[in-house]
């Protein structure tokens, strides 16, 4: 893993908190260079400099990820201090409930907009440095959800869905630049995102920790697809092949559990 | 007086004209909605049955290219369909009666590079509706989905496959299917 990282440098969206932290923590152990890309200009300071202390180069830059301007201007500020990167993680994302008593469109686009296009944006601004990087690959956070749409939670699932859909749709072009592309499927990890939420699976959370070892092995191994964790990747998965009828009937049970939220 | 309103929304006219026809028989009020444009709707609750298309199937060059359309994309085929669902949703909700079926693309089929905008619009939608349906389900509104299939959006000839998208989408009116998917090859 160390031979991976040494010398490499890595631009992280949304890497002031989460899981965006802990693997631009474990990365910059591993000898990486990490730049940081974040809405929360205090907190990627504070994140850089920390790193630092590990004994790494490291950047920060504020930017919001619905403000392509800003995604620009943060990878310039990046790659002026740091160089090109070798790799692009776009961890920056929000999460939301969408309830049948509260529909709120300017909420869901809201979570359209940062999850899916904000990635997307971070990708396009990226795309002229990472030309410049060696052996370049892009990283997308999407999340289990994403392979079929769960109950309270449809804008966030949407959002995420669509988001793995694009990016796969344009592997092909990546890899004819020589552009790696992993798509990453987090299960659910304890995230300051996550503790605030109004929908609490009773499943096991994991570690932002344990979420980053997933990810920086994948990452280093340029996985195509990284999914964790196994179980609950494999349960989700097969949830896409059930008839609608059967999905319906699982959703609406897996629905009565959430009792302090209405159906 | 109608006895219902079917909502009609972003939907090729040749569609459009097809669907009022087949409404026409029942004494159903029509109400057409361009561009998601929900605020030209009088009295959106009055809606008995919505039928949402999120069709809108930019073809991108180049990476380059690609941002802009996923961008025009998931404007007019997801925000669209959310801003529509929601403005007939709670008349719906409140009598306990109504169908949405919203018509997309179908993903899977959509494997060219040059269609990845397209394609991440469209499962964007379909898993919103997805999540919803069976939520909607409990409340007495039923919501299906109808997917077109197609490998080649630069193909995509709306106006030549009216008579078999309107045929399936009544029948999954009437039958309440909840999704079905067609070729539109």
């Amino acid at each position: 893993m160390t031979q991976a990282w040494k010398d490499r440098t890595v631009y992280i969206t949304g890497a002031a908190s989460g899981i965006a932290k802990a693997v631009a923590t474990q990365i910059a152990q591993a000898g990486g260079n990490i730049g940081i890309c974040d809405r929360n200009a205090d907190g990627a300071a504070m994140a850089a400099a920390e790193l630092a202390k590990l004994g790494v180069s490291t950047a920060w830059a504020a930017a919001d990820v619905c403000v392509p301007e800003q995604l620009t201007a943060a990878i310039q500020s990046l790659e002026s201090e740091l160089g090109p990167p070798s790799g692009v993680l776009a961890c920056a994302g929000i999460t939301g409930t969408t309830l049948l008593d509260q529909l709120s469109p300017a909420r869901d686009q809201l979570l359209f907009q940062i999850n899916l296009l904000g990635v997307a944006r971070t990708l396009h601004a990226a795309l002229p440095a990472l030309r410049r990087g060696q052996q370049p690959w892009f990283a997308g956070v999407s999340s289990l959800v994403a392979l079929r749409g769960l109950p309270f939670t449809a804008a966030y699932c949407g959002s995420k869905a669509g988001l793995a859909d694009y990016l796969e749709g344009l592997r092909p072009w990546l890899t004819a630049e020589g552009i790696g592309l992993t798509v990453i499927y987090p299960g659910y990890v304890r995230t300051p995102l996550t503790e605030q939420g109004a929908v609490q699976p009773k499943i096991k959370m994991l570690e932002p920790e344990q979420a980053a070892n997933y990810i920086v092995r994948a990452l280093a191994k340029r996985k195509k697809v990284c999914q964790f964790p196994p179980s609950l990747a494999w349960g989700l998965a097969l949830l896409r092949w059930l008839p609608a009828k059967n999905y319906d009937k699982a959703m609406s049970d897996a629905a009565k559990t959430m009792t302090h939220l209405k159906y | 007086m109608a006895d219902s309103t079917t909502l009609l929304a972003g939907l090729p006219d040749a569609w459009q004209t097809a669907f009022a026809s087949q409404f026409a028989v029942n004494n159903t009020a029509i109400v057409t909605v361009n561009n998601g444009d929900h605020s030209a709707l009088a009295e959106p609750q009055s809606v008995t049955t919505a039928i949402i298309g999120a069709l809108h199937v930019p073809v991108a060059t180049s990476l380059e290219d690609a941002l802009s359309k996923l961008e025009g994309a998931v404007e007019q085929n997801d925000f669209h369909a959310i801003n529509l669902m929601t403005a007939v949703a709670e008349g719906m909700m409140s009598r306990r009666a109504g169908q949405i079926l919203l018509i997309t693309f179908d993903p899977r089929a959509l494997t060219l590079p040059q269609d990845a905008p397209a394609r991440g619009s469209a499962r964007g939608i379909l898993t919103y509706f997805e999540s919803l349906r069976p939520a909607f389900k409990q409340r007495g509104v039923n919501m299906g989905m109808l997917l077109l299939s197609t490998n080649d959006l630069s193909q995509w000839n709306p106006t030549a496959k009216t008579d078999a998208v309107v045929s399936a989408a009544m029948d999954c009116l009437n039958r309440t299917t909840l999704q079905r998917t067609i070729s539109v090859r």
